[in-house]
């Protein structure tokens, strides 16, 4: 096991920005909490509802049979087996049932398309599936993030700060904390926001551009995250090493601290995005994944800007205006403290 | 390779190796903790790489999983596994060949050295030390073990590749390994290359035989009952064969008629309905074996199957088709009053009984005899003969059934509802001898069961009326004979309340009555109570007999089987007053009219009812009999009687009308007669309105006695 710890905990004071992206998050779910749980309780007990879902399987495998252009190979052969197999047939429809839930053309169009089969059952399904939109409607992941079904600019913002879990929100403030407060006391505040909100919305961009055939929600800080951990995997290649947490065996030298180079960090945080979302199929909602890789081009991004000098940290920054606003005179005596701060800049790097 | 290992002389001899510098590895050699905390910190870099170059792999065998597709996970996996070796090779070579060592180890200070030079191992040195490496794994590892086996700490991957690993940092050098180590080492080595050669032996035979038996599997799975092997086996022996579409035609024509006679349960002709529904989008049998399969436990659902039934065949006005004449034979209200809104299901108020009382049910339910003829289909004709059965008795319909069952095979599912259909219409029709006949011969062909089956009905008719008769002593008799000669299923066959009853009174009407005897044969509670009150009634302990009766009446008032109808009968003949007769009215009352025994009960209590002259209440359970069979003399003679006697001398000269029209028609049943004495009915019934339950009402006249057609 290794986890990144670089500078741990900061204080507050030190990572203001950090923590107030923390404090907004934390405030969010709390907001959210009891929707999520009544809106989930909801909505499991209806999905659980195995005629439900298999009536929906086999009206979806309907529809797919009849436009199969539309659907991916995968979706077209489960159909098939739904229609054809006679073994299996009920658990496949069941998994399409599933399936329907996250596809947006079935989600859009299943209340007014035309089936055929069993009408009986079909008009007792449609009754249940229209509460089932009503209640997704009011569901914390629609209101808050974002799905092809509902999509603003302010859900572009929002789907940033919510959280469907405790655990979900858990490790994503983890990677915050360590990794904004890293870059909020090494680059500067102003990196920590661009950067969170930057990937926040290049991942959504790359979420609503990929999620073409599903209708899930994205919600939470993952991708705003991702890009802060690609931020500091890209910027310290050629910088200083990191310091991790590493535990291999339970014995004395097999565990503790090291220094290590940030390539580690691409592989152990990173590679994995790109590995889920070649790995799992699109209906079973790898699009998730496109969020957090967007998130991680926005922060290399970034990263490659600083590097080229283009951005640069917030106290050079705060020096390059207080020049500007100095008078001719006080130019030598300025460029000494200038001098001063960056051999200090330097002897700073040699040491850490 | 080197170093006293395989070919050693051979290879030293070729490459002139410097023994010194060799030698002096051996103080330098990395310590075997060194090695394993190594190769797991490896992990933390590999393992996102491994992840990566699998996943596509990984996603096609999800994919495979899903879709049930066994040679395309297969391939999948094998690609997934192949990919991860070459990558592991890959990760070793070039980390070994270009930094004299995997991450892990750099990490650990410790280097891969070639023993020819030293220094860092060639390429080919280093992708062979890779390849044996990777190989290893296939064997759970136990080469790795050579790090304490071997006197050098050089497991074959190191021998192989003619390498060994130092560690840089002398704290942590190590020495050669001791002989305890060594022995030690080697046994656990030796044990864990046997569970690999375990593990690869059972899951080779496992992988075989999981793909020699899909197909056994997947037929068991058919066996099992999901898709209703008596449909399959019904389709064999009717020699049904053709292509898929019209099998699955004949799969629901079978089905249904099973069902219809009783051959097959609800379940299985849902699968038959689903199975259908999604093969064929809408088909009329769809609709009705749905129907059918949810009727009893979703009314109102059933209905709409009904009528969709109805609506997507393709008929002509005049009359049904086979498969809307079938829905109505099965279920009159439910096919003729479908909409939801006209008919409420739960409401068990009286309304319900004047809309089951109308003449569109009826009228609907004739529209479909109609349109029976002897070549319609099996399920149309089999619902037909079970409606037959349950209207009435009139040689009409008894004639209409033999005309319908000679258009079966009776060697033939489903044979043994027809053996019993033609037996009862014979009974019916006088024709005793025939009908025993006819048991006789099917006896030859009927299974066990069936010929058991057969002869309790006999038995269980000919004792309705509580009398033992020679053909009750005969047709009893062989019963008992038939039951008792089946030793493996004597048991479990008294076990069923209506097999029980009709044994207890075969029974008893054997010249010789041993109660105790019979008590003893009997294994169900409720059984062994009804022959001690049957014991305690022949002894005159009517007391005593009334309360056991009563005894099993309540424990079986949820479930209304046979042991129910049977106390309840045996309680009428104890009836002393009109308070014991209103404990047998409230129990026949909650009888359904399609439940058995619902017939023979009302009947009884009705003349019971008459003989009490309690008129006013025996009118409402002689119209609800007469519903059922309006072409029942005994019944309409006490409804008559009963009308007499409340003074409702329009009503009971209008049923004694009906009856002398049956009797001059020889017992041909007309609509007219049965709406005729519908209207006069709810006539009458609305002038007794407010009058309470047995509230008596004094009498105008004496009852008209018609009792000759008891005895």
């Amino acid at each position: 096991m290794i986890f990144p710890i670089l500078k741990g905990l900061v204080s507050p004071t030190l990572a203001p920005m950090t923590f107030l992206l923390f404090a907004l998050n934390l405030m969010v779910f709390v907001i959210t909490l009891d929707d999520y749980d009544r809106a989930d309780h909801a909505m499991d007990n209806m999905i659980s509802d195995s005629s439900f879902l298999e009536v929906q399987g086999s009206l979806f495998s309907v529809m797919i049979d009849r436009e199969q252009k539309i659907f991916t190979p995968m979706l077209q052969a489960l159909a098939k087996k739904a229609l054809d197999s006679e073994a299996d047939s009920k658990e496949s429809k069941k998994l399409l049932g599933s399936l329907a839930i996250r596809n947006i053309e079935f989600m859009n169009r299943a209340d007014t398309y035309e089936f055929g089969g069993d009408q009986i059952a079909i008009e007792s399904w449609r009754r249940k599936f229209t509460d089932f939109k009503d209640l997704q409607d009011q569901h914390p992941s629609y209101l808050w993030g974002i799905s092809r079904i509902k999509k603003d600019w302010i859900q572009f913002v929002t789907y940033q700060f919510a959280h469907s879990g405790v655990l979900h929100l858990f490790w994503n403030m983890v990677f915050l904390l360590v990794f904004g407060a890293f870059v909020e006391t090494t680059l500067g505040g102003s990196f920590v926001i661009l950067t969170y909100l930057g990937s926040g919305l290049l991942g959504a961009y790359i979420f609503s551009f990929m999620s073409g055939i599903s209708s899930a929600p994205l919600v939470g800080a993952s991708a705003a995250v991702s890009g802060l951990i690609a931020l500091v995997g890209f910027g310290w290649l050629r910088r200083e090493k990191l310091k991790f947490f590493f535990w291999l065996l339970p014995m004395e030298g097999y565990f503790g601290f090291v220094n290590l180079p940030s390539w580690l960090i691409i592989i152990v945080s990173l590679i994995p995005d790109v590995t889920g979302y070649l790995g799992a199929s699109r209906e079973f909602g790898s699009v998730a994944y496109s969020a957090h890789i967007g998130g991680a081009v926005w922060g290399a991004g970034i990263a490659a800007l600083f590097a080229l000098g283009v951005l640069k940290k917030d106290h050079e920054e705060a020096k390059n205006s207080n020049e500007k606003d100095q008078t001719p005179k006080d130019q030598s005596s300025n460029k000494s403290s200038h001098d001063s701060s960056k051999k200090s800049d330097d002897s700073q790097r040699r040491a850490s | 390779m080197v170093l006293d290992d395989l070919f050693s002389e051979k290879r030293t001899s070729e490459r002139k190796l410097n023994r010194e510098m060799v030698r002096s590895l051996d103080t330098q050699l990395a310590s075997p903790i060194d090695r394993l905390a190594a190769n797991i910190a490896d992990l933390v870099v590999f393992l996102p790489m491994l992840a990566l170059v699998m996943a596509p792999f990984t996603r096609q065998a999800k994919e495979a999983v899903i879709l049930g597709t066994d040679e395309a996970w297969l391939a999948a996996v094998v690609s997934a596994v192949f990919a991860g070796f070459i990558l592991l090779i890959l990760f070793q070579t070039f980390f070994v060949a270009v930094y004299g060592g995997t991450p892990g180890k750099l990490v650990f200070r410790m280097r891969v050295v070639s023993v020819w030079s030293l220094g860092r191992p060639r390429p080919i040195e280093a992708f062979i030390r890779a390849l044996v490496w990777s190989g290893e794994l296939a064997v759970l590892g136990a080469p790795f073990l050579g790090v304490f086996s071997n006197l050098k700490r050089r497991p074959f991957h190191d021998r192989a590749s003619d390498t060994a690993v130092i560690a840089l940092n002398r704290k942590r050098q190590t020495g050669l390994s001791t002989l305890p180590e060594m022995s030690v080492a080697s046994g656990f080595q030796s044990a864990v290359l046997a569970v690999a050669a375990v593990i690869i032996v059972v899951n080779l035979v496992e992988y075989r035989k999981h793909h020699g038996s899909l197909q056994s599997a997947i037929l068991s799975r058919e066996e099992s009952g999901r898709l209703c092997p008596a449909v399959r086996d019904a389709l064999n022996d009717n020699g049904v064969s053709g292509k898929r579409t019209a099998s699955l035609n004949d799969r629901l024509n079978v089905a249904i008629t099973l069902f219809a006679a009783g051959e097959l349960n609800t379940n299985c002709l849902n699968e038959e309905s689903e199975l259908a529904f999604w093969r064929h989008r809408e088909t009329p049998l769809s609709y009705l074996a749905k129907g059918l399969a949810i009727a009893d436990r979703e009314p109102k659902r059933a209905s709409n199957y009904f009528s969709k039934s109805c609506e997507t065949e393709a008929g002509d006005k005049k009359e049904p088709g086979p498969v809307c004449a079938a829905a109505i034979l099965a279920h009159p209200t439910l096919a003729t009053l479908g909409v939801e809104d006209e008919l409420d299901f739960d409401d068990e108020d009286s309304s319900i009984q004047e809309k089951l009382l109308s003449s569109k049910i009826e009228a609907n339910l004739d529209h479909a005899l109609g349109a029976v003829k002897a070549a319609s289909p099996s399920y149309l004709k089999v619902l037909a003969i079970r409606q037959l059965l349950s209207r009435d008795t009139q040689p009409s319909s008894m004639f209409r059934i033999l005309g319908l069952v000679d258009a079966f095979d009776d060697a033939r599912p489903p044979g043994n509802f027809i053996s019993q259909a033609r037996i009862q219409a014979l009974f019916h029709l006088g024709r005793e001898m025939e009908a025993t006949a006819v048991l006789q011969s099917s006896s030859d062909y009927a299974d066990a069961q069936g010929r058991i089956e057969l002869t309790r009905w006999l038995c269980t008719a000919e004792t309705e009326m509580g009398k033992c008769s020679e053909h009750a002593r005969s047709a009893c008799g062989a019963f008992i004979e038939k039951l008792e000669a089946s030793r493996a299923m004597f048991d479990s066959q008294l076990k069923k309340s209506e097999v029980a009853v009709a044994y207890i009174r075969g029974s008893l009407c054997a010249e010789s009555k041993n109660f105790d005897e019979l008590k003893e044969k009997i294994p169900v509670a409720d059984g062994k109570k009804l022959v001690e009150a049957l014991s305690n009634m022949n002894g005159k302990k009517e007391e005593v007999a009334r309360e056991l009766l009563m005894a099993i009446v309540e424990e079986n008032r949820d479930v209304g089987d046979a042991y129910f109808i049977e106390a309840n009968l045996r309680l009428l003949d104890l009836v002393r007053s009109s308070a014991h007769l209103s404990e047998i009215l409230s129990s026949w009352q909650e009888l359904e009219p399609t439940d058995p025994g619902f017939k023979t009960l009302g009947r009884r209590l009705l003349v019971q009812m008459n003989k009490l002259k309690i008129w006013h209440e025996a009118i409402p359970v002689g119209l609800k009999l007469a519903k059922l069979d309006a072409g029942d003399r005994i019944v309409l003679e006490n409804l008559a009687i009963a009308a007499n006697g409340a003074g409702q001398r329009k009503f009971a000269s209008g049923i004694i009308e009906s009856v002398q029209k049956l009797q001059m028609q020889k017992n041909l049943r007309t609509v007219k007669n049965l709406k005729n004495l519908e209207s006069l009915g709810e006539l009458e019934i609305s002038n007794l309105g407010g009058s309470g339950v047995f509230a008596r009402k004094p009498a105008t006249s004496d009852p008209i006695t018609l009792e000759s057609k008891d005895k």
